[in-house]
């Protein structure tokens, strides 16, 4: 694999790695909420 | 879970899924059917991760600055939350953009980074955005903290023109637009679909997040500070 390959394939990662962060921080957040929401809210 | 509830998730959830559908579909179009650009070689397909993280992070950051305007006039906290959450997820994508650009920077000019106007703007602008929460945290009234991050937001937005208008106005390396040009794209059109493909995937994916992470702010505050609330407020 050359060098350009390489940036390519880590940059198009990258895509996927800041798009899963966020949605990995949305889900810890709604996980942190229901677990403090009571049962009859929910 | 009432229905409501249940129905204001699935508005984020359906475009988020159509979109990373999308990503995967492009990833795929890249490299199956748009042609190598002849002048860089393989690098240039950078391009289409670059351009939509760049489009997206710009737009997250001007629709903070847009719903801090709207909230400094209505003082509505639902606009600060979608406010808050835009800007989250416009520093996301802003934290991909500078980690790609530099790549695309290391082949195409030999090195990762160069005292360039855009991309100092565009450093700028990241910056600006961390210093939107720095505000929130550093205030002890929470009203107060809305207030003035609107105004870094509003202030942070006046670089976005800067940004686009840089490479006319300055001598700069970085290229001119080849799509968004007066007399129309200069590229091979399969270049420019491609492209118009990826920017559509990753914005259906950030407005997808973005509907979600607003709900969960909303959810958020209903329940840390539920007498200043939003009881009542349909999300």
């Amino acid at each position: 694999m050359t060098r350009p390959e390489l940036f390519v394939f880590i940059a198009l990662s990258v895509g996927w790695a800041v798009t899963g962060a966020w949605t990995w921080r949305i889900a810890r957040k709604l996980n942190r909420l229901d677990a403090s929401t009571p049962a009859s809210d929910a | 879970m009432t229905e409501s509830r249940r129905y204001a998730g699935t508005l984020g959830v359906v475009p988020a899924a159509i979109g990373a559908v999308l990503v995967i579909v492009t990833t795929w179009v890249i490299f199956a059917w748009t042609p190598i650009e002849a002048t860089q070689g393989v690098i240039q397909r950078i391009y289409y991760v670059h351009v939509p993280l760049a489009w997206i992070a710009e737009m997250a950051f001007a629709m903070t600055a847009l719903l801090g305007i709207m909230y400094l006039w209505l003082r509505d906290d639902r606009l600060d939350a979608a406010a808050v959450s835009a800007a989250e997820g416009g520093v996301f994508m802003a934290t991909g953009l500078l980690i790609v650009g530099p790549l695309w920077a290391r082949v195409a000019w030999g090195t990762y980074w160069t005292p360039d106007p855009r991309l100092n703007f565009t450093l700028i602008l990241f910056f600006i955005f961390i210093g939107y929460f720095m505000v929130r945290g550093a205030v002890v009234d929470p009203d107060r903290g809305k207030r003035l991050s609107a105004v870094v937001a509003i202030v942070g937005a006046l670089d976005i023109p800067l940004i686009h208008m840089s490479v006319c106005w300055f001598r700069s390396l970085h290229p001119e637009p080849v799509v968004l040009r007066p007399e129309g794209p200069q590229a091979d059109p399969r270049i420019v679909v491609t492209l118009l493909l990826a920017v559509a995937a990753y914005t259906l994916v950030f407005l997808g997040l973005w509907r979600l992470r607003y709900l969960v702010e909303i959810a958020d505050r209903r329940i840390l500070n539920p007498r200043r609330s939003l009881a009542g407020v349909a999300p």
